[in-house]
């Protein structure tokens, strides 16, 4: 004969499959959470991160043969070569034409103004000049000369400037001529 | 169910104490790989555009060694002090001394900017034309060695018509 369940019975044991069912559930949910989270970790530790590291020496030894393709020697030989161009323009560049100064001071000196002494130092600029002219009127008419060379002189500074007297033959002192000092401040 | 947080707990625990650190290596590699490439790109566009500047460097000898010859690798103070007495002589001029200093080397900015290393030569002349030496400072000056004249000093003698000059004279070298 055959048992079949009541509409009771089935109700009353649906609620026992249902205890026995959810933990079971959530244990295999935990279970697939747990080995994803494994997973993932295994994949980026034994995977990716060794992936990310092959990479990082394959290019590595990319550079390196790249920076070999041009031989050190080569390298070395072409950067002497590039820093003696730059060395070299900079070197004429910043240097001072002296002749050209010299040129300067004979065309623009008095007839009658002598130097004793022209002392040109082109790091610094400056010019100093110990000389003789006939009076203070020809020393003052020289300075203004090269007060008014404002293409190559910057700054006129009058030193230590004297009149020299002479005795005639009588023994009585006359005026001579005037001992200067000059300094020139030149353009660069 | 105790399994089931057994699971969930290990799940947190492998979370925090592996997979992060681990992430965070990651991303330091990941940087790490992205500077390299980056280095990589800058190096291969540097050199694409340098070949053909060394492959004529390679062939230009000549300018090679113009540019050795105005500025050597190498004091060679022999080479400046003949150099300088030749001029001398070619403007009947005599040198009375010389005196040489070896001036310290600057401190390089960087491997691409080599310094010069300088040589002060201080020589000393009389001579009794003023025209001779204006031609000697201007023979210095144009010397395919490249000199520069920092000071000179002319002064007459007493009671003599010649003239004294005190020349420095620097001449430069490349540092290798």
């Amino acid at each position: 004969m055959v048992y079949s369940k009541s509409i009771l019975e089935q109700e009353l044991n649906k609620g026992e499959e249902l205890q026995v069912g959810w933990p079971w559930r959530m244990m295999v949910f935990s279970a697939i959470v747990f080995l994803t989270t494994a997973g993932i970790f295994l994949g980026a530790e034994f995977g990716f991160k060794r992936y990310l590291k092959s990479q990082i020496n394959e290019t590595d030894s990319q550079i390196d043969a790249l920076t070999r393709s041009i031989p050190e020697e080569q390298q070395n030989s072409f950067l002497v070569f590039s820093a003696q161009a730059n060395n070299i323009q900079k070197v004429l560049n910043d240097r001072y034409n002296t002749p050209q100064f010299f040129s300067f001071l004979e065309k623009n000196t008095l007839k009658n103004v002598f130097y004793k002494s022209v002392a040109l130092d082109t790091k610094e600029r400056t010019v100093n000049i110990d000389g003789v002219a006939p009076d203070f009127n020809i020393l003052a008419q020289q300075m203004e000369i090269f007060r008014n060379a404002t293409d190559t002189i910057d700054k006129v500074i009058m030193g230590r400037s004297n009149m020299v007297t002479i005795k005639d033959k009588q023994g009585s002192e006359i005026l001579g001529s005037v001992n200067f000092a000059l300094t020139l401040k030149i353009k660069k | 169910m105790l399994v089931a947080i057994v699971f969930f707990i290990g799940s947190l625990v492998l979370y925090v104490n592996f997979i992060k650190p681990t992430y965070r290596n990651i991303d330091l590699l990941r940087a790490q790989l992205e500077a390299k490439r980056q280095q990589y790109n800058d190096y291969k566009s540097i050199i694409d555009r340098l070949r053909p500047v060394f492959d004529s460097f390679q062939s230009a000898f000549q300018l090679q060694e113009s540019f050795s010859s105005m500025l050597s690798t190498e004091p060679m103070v022999p080479q400046a002090v003949a150099q300088l007495n030749g001029l001398a002589s070619n403007n009947l001029l005599r040198i009375s001394s010389i005196n040489v200093n070896e001036l310290a080397v600057a401190s390089q900015k960087s491997v691409l900017l080599k310094g010069m290393g300088t040589i002060d030569l201080n020589l000393t002349i009389s001579s009794n034309s003023y025209d001779a030496i204006k031609s000697f400072l201007q023979n210095v000056e144009s010397n395919i060695r490249i000199f520069d004249v920092k000071r000179i000093t002319i002064g007459r003698q007493e009671n003599t018509n010649a003239f004294n000059v005190n020349f420095n004279v620097y001449a430069y070298y490349q540092i290798e």
